[in-house]
């Protein structure tokens, strides 16, 4: 294996550490479930690139056929949690559906792969991968308007940068593949075919960790306001309560002086506290 | 004097409002604790109130699509939003409500809103 390839692999590994350790970190302060997919996937992400430099060290061919095959297993199946988890901040998925794919992107392979087809094994995996990123990018496109009002416009263009990133990464896959490059580009020669599918890589796992902060910032706001709402929403009514009842009850002509005041008294805190709540509104 | 329908969730901001408007001599038809039982009630009226007072956090069904129905049915109704939420301000006004109070205000407020209100034509 050639250094750039190995130097390539092992930042992938340490980006996809970074990006799971931050969704861990998601996971603990916003309590998100969503989050729970992207770290199983960003987990998966990173055996796939130790099962890369794996299949590099062993001599033996079947060896190494083995652990290219699950590198290209873990690497559909992580494009396919991490592409389900950032898909589920727009819109909910039945668990299944990930289920059903998982098994489908694990089986295919590993029978193509018995039945003595490594070069097939590892192409259907590569194909499942490029219609996972395809699939999970055009739908968020097809429903642009409802897409954009559920993110900030900052997450949005990052969005974009993460599609670019990718499509790039699998065009130009598609056409030194067909250009007779081997998958991973593992071999022990230099080519720049090598050097750009591992700079692609990195730059869009990259954009990737780098659109999934913008949109942990965009969930930690929206959950914010819709505290803030919720409360001086139900403090707005209480305070009402507090007040027309503190007026209604001062109707009463048979009341106490003393009465009177304390009900006063009330009255003047409710509007204090009816100011309290339209200034928080208007910073909210 | 006007005739009222009141319309809100909250029992308790619905039982004073009662009385404060019973009080000031106005005349309350109807009362619906949430959007659906609203525009139901609405469909039943065989005299339209002068007067709709509007809550529109409610369950079931909320009181900008309560208001719309209802001013599809009959577009000469008066709606009066009571709400605490600001943010509905302007969509509740450009769906044609006459006025927005936010939530909380002084009963005072409320009195002097319905009398411009139903001297309105």
């Amino acid at each position: 294996m050639h250094v750039i390839a190995i130097f390539g692999i092992l930042l992938l590994i340490f980006m996809r550490i970074v990006g799971l350790i931050i969704s861990i970190e998601f996971l603990r302060d916003l309590k998100e479930s969503k989050f729970k997919i992207l770290i199983i996937g960003w987990f998966i992400w990173i055996l796939a690139g130790c099962s890369a430099l794996l299949s590099g060290v062993y001599e033996n061919q079947l060896f190494s056929d083995i652990f290219l095959l699950i590198n290209g297993i873990t690497t559909s199946i992580a494009g396919l949690f991490v592409m389900m988890g950032l898909f589920s901040y727009f819109q909910k998925l039945p668990g299944k559906i990930l289920v059903i794919l998982s098994i489908l992107f694990i089986s295919v392979p590993v029978i193509a792969f018995l039945l003595g087809s490594y070069n097939i094994a590892s192409n259907l995996s590569s194909m499942f991968l490029f219609l996972i990123i395809v699939i999970f990018s055009i739908v968020p496109l097809k429903r642009k308007e409802t897409f954009k009002n559920s993110i900030s416009i900052k997450s949005y263009y990052w969005y974009i940068i993460v599609l670019l990133a990718f499509y790039s990464l699998t065009i130009s896959y598609v056409i030194f593949i067909f250009q007779g490059y081997s998958f991973g580009f593992y071999s022990d020669d230099f080519s720049i075919p090598m050097f750009v599918n591992y700079f692609l890589g990195n730059a869009s796992t990259l954009a990737l960790i780098i659109y999934s902060i913008h949109l942990e910032y965009d969930i930690s706001k929206i959950q914010k306001f819709k505290l803030s709402d919720k409360y001086s929403h139900d403090l707005g009514n209480l305070i009402q309560v507090i007040s027309s009842a503190a007026i209604l009850t001062n109707v009463d002509k048979g009341l106490k002086e003393e009465k009177v005041e304390n009900l006063d008294l009330i009255q003047n805190k409710c509007e204090e506290a009816a100011k309290l709540i339209k200034d928080i509104r208007k910073i909210m | 004097m006007a005739t009222i329908f009141l319309i809100e969730d909250d029992s308790s901001i619905m039982k004073l409002f009662e009385t404060f408007l019973t009080l000031l001599g106005h005349e309350i038809v109807a009362k619906a604790y949430n959007g659906e039982e609203a525009v139901k009630l609405f469909h039943e009226f065989r005299n339209v109130p002068d007067l709709i007072l509007m809550d529109h956090r409610m369950p079931k069904k909320d009181g900008l699509t309560a208001a719309k129905e209802i001013l599809n049915f009959n577009n000469n109704s008066k709606i009066i939003f009571l709400s605490a939420d600001y943010t509905i301000k302007d969509k509740a006004l450009t769906l044609g409500a006459k006025y927005f109070l936010e939530k909380p205000f002084k009963l005072d407020k409320l009195s002097q809103i319905i009398e411009k209100v139903s001297m309105e034509n």
